[in-house]
């Protein structure tokens, strides 16, 4: 099952990796379906190929030791700058684009006040935290 | 002072899919005094956050369900969390509302977390918990934790909340600050099971202080979790200033008294709690139970169930977690039982129309107005509060006299022993005879009609 992840700006942080069919919200989501374009609140949604799981385990593989963590959101931004022109064109005129996983790794970081330790010591202490 | 209200959950008229994007749509919006209010549709909600950059202002957060789970763990916004929702670096007041929700917590880490990176800052933190399904499956994880390493006061507020637990604790400042909260917990018609408060102070710290005031609980923890204390208190605990008040415990007197500071008033220790609806013995307490762990803590109704009208004292809330009204004399725990009622027919009275209510009889008449008869309709006469009772219309029956009533004076002779009387009649005209009186002694009476 493909994945919307959902950013915000001003910092592009990743709030939610949701699965396809499941509608963002209607203040996320100004059309009828959960795919139609997005409002423009600062909102962003990133259409992948993979699953939520497999793209949490692709983010934690190349951003932290560990092969998987609770979740892949709130820890991570995007930068759209750092996507391809493609994307950022669509991002631009509808507030949604298709990117591969790859791309978004070539375009993701830590969220503010986020790096790898602090990630690390959150999820060991909840128990999450798989190396 | 805003309020705005926005509504997550799955269905296409939600504002948000999760709390993750409520949160970062809201963070920066809120101005000292706002209220963000969070209305969570019927279903599992995954509360794993950090919500560490909400506007650093006064503010008020309400974690709201858009339908009350009517006191049952299925049903209504249930919390079953993946990870902790982290209050971080709040250095204002802050004040965190759960209202009708369900808590479903795992064995493992999930709390709601609170924290701050000053330890000078001076702050007001309130948790209120209202009308909430409490459940932690972990031995060792809380569902609320104050983090917090600074100065200020901490108030944790539960109320007609059913708190059950595995022996680990439901709230708890688990860290050793030189610079600690006050911590303060009010636990009001609460139902609690194997759930403990632990309070900690760092060993140099002897300023900060503590209590946990319990009103109108019901309080059952194992002897083996805690040694059968609701609160605990370790060597650098807290200092103790709680109380209880109408307040039945699994708790030995001087277990309870040990954290309720030897101020309580109508507390009963000891007690026998059953977790399988059977009937409770005098001065026991049963539940309905069911199949566990998230029980039915609703009250086997029997006059044993010492639980039942026992918060005579305690300011009560007016309803209980279900909403059910509490009546005068209201019950300890969570939830209400039904509110007993006794029937008092009012005595019957007699009314007579058009005739005056005189007697005249040869022997002794008795009006004895018949047993008033009361109805009930759709359940049994076991009363809940809100049934109607209609009582039935009374009976008069009457014996010794057929209830005759004579709308005018007859003509009559009336004598003894043999008697004649003589009438011309017209023709056309009609008579009557009429024998009147008591049939005692079984009369022969005849009748000789003559016409000349």
């Amino acid at each position: 099952m493909p994945t919307q992840l959902v950013t915000h700006t001003p910092d592009g942080v990743v709030c939610a990796a949701l699965q396809d069919g499941v509608h963002a919200g209607k203040a996320i989501v100004g059309g009828t379906g959960w795919d139609g374009p997005v409002t423009n609140e600062g909102w962003c949604i990133l259409d992948l190929d993979d699953d939520p799981a497999t793209v949490r385990q692709s983010i934690c593989g190349a951003m932290l030791t560990a092969s998987d963590i609770s979740k892949a959101y709130d820890y991570f931004a995007v930068t759209d700058s750092r996507l391809p022109t493609t994307a950022q064109a669509s991002l631009a005129a509808t507030g949604r684009a298709s990117i591969t996983t790859v791309e978004l790794l070539a375009a993701l970081g830590f969220a503010p006040d986020w790096g790898a330790g602090l990630v690390q010591a959150i999820e060991q202490e909840q128990g999450t935290w798989s190396e | 002072m805003a309020t705005v209200t926005k509504i997550v959950g799955a269905s296409d008229s939600a504002d948000y899919a999760t709390i993750s994007l409520w949160y970062n749509a809201r963070r920066s919006q809120p101005s000292s005094g706002d209220t963000e209010v969070c209305v969570l549709e019927d279903g599992n909600h995954d509360w794993s956050s950090w919500q560490g950059g909400w506007a650093d202002v006064d503010l008020i957060v309400k974690f709201q369900a858009q339908n009350s789970h009517g006191g049952v763990w299925a049903n209504g916004a249930r919390i079953v969390p993946t990870g902790q929702m982290s209050f971080a670096s709040r250095e204002d007041d802050t004040t965190i509302e759960f209202i009708d929700l369900v808590f479903d917590f795992p064995a493992a880490y999930r709390p709601l977390y609170l924290g701050t990176s000053s330890t000078t800052t001076s702050k007001t933190t309130n948790v209120t918990l209202t009308r909430c399904l409490a459940y932690n499956a972990s031995t060792n994880s809380p569902i609320v934790r104050n983090g917090y390493n600074a100065p200020g006061v901490t108030n944790i507020t539960a109320t007609n909340c059913v708190l059950e637990g595995e022996g680990g604790q439901w709230y708890d400042v688990p860290y050793s600050s030189s610079t600690a909260t006050d911590s303060y917990v009010v636990m009001t018609a609460c139902t609690v099971r194997d759930a403990i408060i632990t309070l900690q102070r760092h060993t140099s710290n002897s300023t900060t202080n503590s209590s946990v005031v319990a009103n109108g609980c019901l309080i059952a923890i194992d002897s083996g979790m805690n040694s059968g204390q609701m609160v605990k208190l370790t060597a650098n605990s807290y200092a103790r200033g709680g109380s209880s008040v109408d307040c039945i415990t699994t708790e030995a007197e001087a277990t309870h008294d040990n954290w309720a500071d030897n101020s309580r008033t109508n507390a009963t220790y000891g007690v026998t709690f059953h977790l399988d609806g059977s009937t409770p013995s005098s001065g026991q307490v049963s539940w309905e139970g069911g199949s566990g762990p998230k029980y039915d803590f609703s009250l086997v109704e029997h006059a044993n169930n010492l639980a039942i009208g026992y918060a005579a004292n305690a300011t009560m809330p007016s309803g209980d977690i279900e909403g059910n009204t509490r009546p005068g004399s209201p019950d300890a725990g969570a939830y209400q039982s039904e509110v007993g009622v006794t029937l008092t027919p009012g005595k019957l009275a007699l009314s007579t129309s058009t005739f005056a209510p005189a007697v005249v009889a040869t022997q002794l008449v008795f009006l004895t107005p018949g047993k008033l008869a009361l109805s009930t309709t759709g359940f049994a006469p076991s009363v809940a509060s809100g049934n109607t009772l209609t009582p039935g219309i009374g009976q008069l029956s009457i014996s010794g006299k057929v209830p005759s009533a004579v709308s005018s004076t007859p003509r009559s002779v009336i004598s003894t022993g043999q008697w004649s009387s003589s009438i011309d009649f017209a023709v056309g005209d009609e008579w009557v005879v009429t024998i009147d009186g008591p049939s005692a002694n079984a009369p022969r009476i005849h009748v000789q009609l003559l016409f000349s």
